[in-house]
């Protein structure tokens, strides 16, 4: 009995989302959006607004995505965290680009490197979590 | 049948659970410190490029402290990554324990 009712206590509470391969596609796909955005900076802002408008509404959907996912939080945050326009990864460069109107290619250039990292923090995880058919095995 | 000794059932439970955790937690650790190892490696040489930089005068003071703040930025991504990761393999370890108590007393009842 006291067996019975260990196992489903330890099998009801997962502590972490399943792996989901659309959220791993997007962060890879988005990784490769962002820095081509980025590559821009050299140029006026004002001139790509609409490339950079399509970048975020895609990066906002995907926090909308990992917001409804349950047990989520900590890769909610991470996506959070990249498009924040008030931190300094993704959203923070792009707020810079927005302040300053071109930024220097070779900022550029770090900023890519460090950003892209960043990304690849939140492919990572992902791919880490248990795939749904490791779980029922 | 003859009588569960539950002591003897418990003391291979422990033994398995050890195990287990053994090989579930050691890897976690080592991809961890890599990634902490890796974290200070980079922030070495990204500090040296970028002073040299700001000294050529290809980067202005400026950027160096976004570049700064963006690097913060980074760790602290690495830092989430990494206690999710440590949260897969609790689950993962939780999993294993579930076939080891399963194994375990279905072990007992057979003939």
């Amino acid at each position: 009995m006291l067996v019975a009712a260990s196992i489903i206590v330890l099998a009801g509470c997962a502590t972490i989302s399943r792996f989901d391969q659309y959220a791993y596609a997007q962060s890879t796909s988005l990784k490769v959006d962002a820095l081509n955005v980025m590559n821009l900076a050299s140029q006026q802002y004002d001139t790509h607004v609409s490339d950079i408008t399509t970048v975020n509404t895609a990066m906002d959907k995907m926090v909308a995505y990992e917001r409804n996912r349950p047990k989520n939080e900590l890769s909610e945050k991470m996506w959070v965290m990249l498009r924040d326009t008030n931190q300094n990864l993704y959203g923070g460069f792009i707020r810079r680009w927005k302040n300053e109107g071109t930024l220097s290619p070779v900022f550029i250039k770090e900023s890519q490197i460090l950003i892209g990292q960043a990304f690849d923090q939140v492919s990572q995880l992902e791919s880490g979590k248990i795939k749904t058919q490791q779980a029922t095995n | 049948m003859s009588a569960i000794n539950f002591n003897e059932v418990f003391q291979s439970l422990e033994t398995g659970v050890a195990s287990i955790a053994k090989t579930s937690l050691q890897g976690y650790y080592d991809a961890a410190k890599a990634d902490g190892e890796n974290a200070l490696e980079s922030m070495k040489a990204n500090l040296e490029r970028w002073t040299q930089e700001v000294v050529s005068g290809t980067l202005t003071p400026d950027d160096l402290g976004y570049l700064l703040k963006e690097e913060a930025g980074l760790n602290e991504m690495t830092a989430l990554k990494q206690a999710g990761l440590a949260e897969v393999k609790l689950d993962q370890f939780k999993g294993s324990l579930i076939g080891l108590i399963i194994n375990t007393v279905t072990g007992l009842f057979k003939v």
